[in-house]
């Protein structure tokens, strides 16, 4: 019997006596067979994935390729055995061409140590259109939009004579058809016999492309079964070892006066015209493709980028010169779509980032800060949310898995009682027992009087969770739809289409 | 960040590419640094709660050194030896204190030294003025005290609404505003200073010299505004991330503003110190003390790149400065084999600093 191209048995990890990685058995059983590995943020994906590359050591079990032990004791060990990994933030130099990146560690055509620019990019060429790249060689990778990148990170891993690819959640920065062009990529690759393990929380893309489903859960692997035995339902109850019974939470609510109102907002060629009211009790959803405006919309309106026309009212007065200070002190919240850096402070701890927008209401005399309200308020803010932390007060939010500093970024807000509350993209990178907990949360909020306005890239839950969803097309509101008319091609074609910019309140 | 203003501005995407080698590092999901248990217990000990920290390292280095001093040097242990590096310490750590609040923020202050000689000749100038009339006094302690805080609040100005470099910024005050002194006095000192505000220098209150009653006061005041109230919060967080605190409603700007003012009014009350200690205005008032300022901020553990400090750090990392100087030079050491002993152990510093960072990834 032919071995299996990769076999873990037992692996077993722990960081400071937390256990990790219990007892995992996966195999990936064919060579060309596309494993797709799901699980929530936290379960342990991505510390498996390092295990296998060689830059994590486990504490105990054996990996085997091909059915012999494979100790890697660095990632150059694993980039030796054939093994390579697509991280979600591509490893790239963006400062540096194509071809000095695919050859990082050695050209083709180099002599006495002086590299040939004309050897290696003309190899480059080649690594180039084995995944369908016609691009030049010299391009600086900054020049190249995300899913180019990819697609060059791709032609690495080939260039390295990959026999086990490793893609970690490589959709959330894609447009759709450069999504498609890298399925038909995989399909090739695993025809030509490289076996891929498909991590990502898109559970139908999961189920299109893999033939193999395993799931993890809480570091173990609750199951592993061949995609037709699958489905999205019973994938979602392993990964959250309970029964969703709705993936959108949605109440019908009454929505009140309005709130916060744009009127013919412009920036530049960036977004132009846009008018529209955020009523006390209800969730707007705004849909639109990449490049839309969305998010320098929400900028704009909360004043962190300037905005050159139009005007915004905030309870029906006009804010002059709209400021970040100035929205916290009126309880409008501002969720952005890069929490890494503009929506926590990485190194420091869980307890500081949450009570961070929430300061001025912790002053007491002489400007001391009230510390027993700050640790009651924290400690309310993790309950609330079920933020995974071992000390609130130690660990830093870098440590946290992607869905619980998404959480803290939320907390931090919810700790000032907002009554509007401006979202942009908040479940990106956020498992789906996580997801359906946020949207929760925002149904609560708007079921308490505030006002939501819910910035996604995902018509599903904006589908699922809006009352009513607004499309940004190109810089211009496209159009609105209520929740009776919710339907995705309609979405899609007001996204894609023409301007029909009537203002909506 | 959203691909799309990737695309249209042409920004490098600096941060997906540069921060990728980090991600593929591995993120563990508990604590980066040793739990209880397990061998070596004194070693991981140490590592937490020892080297985790710059601040206790300078600690426990002060006291070694201390101890050392007083056993191996001859000399250090006198009482008036100890008196005097007390004196000296008021200095460094008012200014270094000051100093701490810029450092918080990534910044630098070069123009305390200018505080210090325009402060100096002025009060002096002041009350030379006045005749030594106590009214001159409180004129020239009002006057020195304006001066810190106005050369800080046009550091501040340039930092915050002309986007300049603190290096930068504060550079040019310093140029221009020593230079003013010294062209003012033509080099020379001034004298007439009265009784009374010598006093702030050389008076003692309840058996302490005044100028340690004052550093005690101005540590404690400094401790407490930057751990405990909520100016210390906003501090801490913009120096960690500016675009973060600002969405999260914290007014940068302004809190940068007030970090110089802040370095600036604390330069000023160490000028009244000084002159009321040296008994005359001088420009050439504490001209060399910038390397031990930076020294002492430093070795207390505050990180350059902002966002980390401690007060008491920097309390120590001042004393321990002190000390060595008066102890090497005690054992005859010349002050320039002094000054490389300095930078070698601010060398040692910020190597620490990296390999304490490098364990929190």
């Amino acid at each position: 019997m032919t071995p299996h191209p990769l076999e873990l048995r037992r692996i077993r990890k722990s960081f400071s006596g937390v256990k990790v990685l219990k007892d995992i058995d996966l195999v990936l059983p064919d060579k060309g067979a596309i494993l797709g590995l799901v699980g929530e943020n936290g379960a342990g994906k991505s510390t498996l994935m390092n295990v296998l590359g060689g830059v994590l050591p486990r504490d105990s079990g054996e990996l085997l390729l091909d059915g012999l032990p494979y100790h890697p004791a660095g990632p150059v060990d694993a980039d030796r055995a054939g093994i390579a990994i697509i991280h979600q933030e591509l490893n790239l130099f963006s400062n540096m061409t194509i071809a000095e990146n695919l050859y990082l560690t050695g050209a083709p055509g180099t002599r006495l140590h002086l590299l040939s620019y004309r050897a290696m990019n003309r190899a480059a060429r080649a690594e180039l259109a084995r995944v369908g790249l016609d691009l030049n060689p010299a391009t600086r990778v900054s020049e190249l939009s995300m899913g180019v990148r990819q697609l060059v990170e791709i032609a690495k891993a080939l260039s390295r004579e990959a026999r086990i690819v490793v893609f970690d959640e490589p959709t959330t920065s894609l447009a759709t058809h450069e999504k498609e062009r890298l399925f038909r990529l995989i399909r090739e690759l695993s025809e030509k016999g490289v076996s891929i393990i498909y991590i990502s929380h898109a559970l139908d893309d999961v189920l299109a492309l893999c033939h193999h489903v395993a799931v993890l859960r809480d570091g173990t692997l609750v199951g592993q079964s061949p995609v037709r035995e699958m489905t999205k339902e019973r994938m979602i109850a392993m990964m959250v070892g309970r029964k969703l019974d709705q993936l959108f939470p949605w109440v019908p609510k009454r929505p009140g006066e309005v709130l916060l109102r744009v009127d013919g907002l412009g920036q530049g060629s960036i977004f132009r015209d846009v008018s529209l009211g955020l009523r006390a009790g209800e969730i707007v959803g705004m849909f639109g493709l990449m490049g839309a405006g969305r998010s320098e919309l929400l900028r704009a309106v909360y004043g962190v980028d300037p905005f050159d026309a139009g005007r915004v009212l905030f309870r029906g007065a006009p804010v002059r010169r709209p400021e970040p200070s100035w929205w916290v002190e009126h309880g409008v919240a501002y969720i952005t779509e890069n929490r890494r850096e503009e929506g926590l402070l990485m190194p420091k701890t869980v307890k500081e980032n949450l009570v961070l927008a929430n300061l001025r209401r912790l002053r007491r005399t002489l400007g001391a800060v009230d510390t027993r309200r700050e640790e009651r308020e924290s400690e309310e803010a993790i309950g609330r949310l079920r933020i995974k932390t071992y000390d609130k007060a130690r660990q830093a939010v870098r440590m946290l898995s992607g869905g619980n500093q998404q959480k803290v970024v939320i907390g931090k807000w919810l700790v000032t009682r907002p009554t509007v509350f401006l979202v942009d993209e908040p479940t990106r990178g956020v498992d789906v027992g996580a997801k359906f907990e946020i949207y929760s949360h925002l149904n609560a909020l708007a079921g308490e009087g505030s006002a939501v306005l819910f910035v996604s890239s995902e018509m599903e839950e904006l589908m699922g969770v809006c009352d009513r969803i607004l499309v940004l097309s190109r810089g211009r509101l496209a159009g609105e739809l209520a929740r009776p008319e919710f339907d995705q091609h309609r979405l899609l074609e007001l996204a894609i289409g023409g301007h029909d910019a009537r203002s909506v309140a | 960040m959203s691909v799309d203003r990737a695309e249209r501005t042409g920004e490098a995407a600096a941060e997906p590419a540069p921060a990728a080698p980090e991600q593929a590092r591995p993120r563990p999901e508990g604590p980066a640094r040793a739990g209880p248990g397990g061998s070596g217990g004194f070693r991981r000990w140490f590592e937490v709660h020892v080297a985790s920290s710059v601040e206790r390292v300078s600690m426990l280095a002060f006291a070694v050194f201390l101890l050392g001093s007083i056993l191996f040097v001859p000399k250090f242990a006198n009482p008036v030896n100890l008196g005097n590096m007390l004196v000296q310490c008021t200095d460094l750590i008012i200014l270094a204190c000051g100093m701490t609040f810029v450092f918080m923020n990534g910044g630098i202050d070069f123009s305390v030294t200018a505080v210090l000689a325009l402060g100096s000749v002025t009060g002096a100038a002041v009350m030379q003025h006045g005749g030594g009339s106590p009214a001159s006094v409180a004129e020239a302690i009002a006057a020195m005290l304006g001066i810190g805080l106005g050369i800080g609040a046009l550091n501040g100005l340039m930092v915050t609404r002309l986007r300049m470099p603190s290096f930068i910024a504060t550079m040019a005050s310093q140029l221009i505003f020593s230079g003013a002194a010294l062209w003012w006095t033509q080099s020379s000192t001034i004298g007439g200073i009265p009784r009374s505000f010598l006093a702030i220098g050389r008076g003692r209150v309840l058996g302490v010299e005044v100028p340690i009653l004052v550093m005690v006061a101005v540590v404690a005041a400094c401790a407490g505004l930057l751990h405990r109230t909520v100016f210390g919060r906003c501090v801490f967080a913009v120096g960690t991330n500016h675009r973060t605190s600002r969405i999260s409603g914290i007014p940068v700007r302004r809190t940068i503003f007030q970090l110089f003012i802040l370095c600036g009014g604390l330069a000023a009350v160490a000028a009244i110190v000084m002159t009321a200690r040296s008994g005359a205005g001088m420009p050439g008032l504490g001209k060399s003390m910038l390397m031990d300022i930076v020294g002492a901020v430093v070795i207390g553990g505050t990180a350059v790149t902002g966002g980390k400090g401690s007060i008491l750090g920097t309390a120590t990392g001042a004393a321990l400065i002190i000390a060595l100087n008066n102890s090497l030079n005690l054992l005859g050491i010349e002050w320039y084999v002094i000054n490389a002993l300095k930078g070698g152990m601010i060398t040692l510093v910020a190597l620490l600093g990296v390999v304490q960072a490098k364990g929190d990834v």
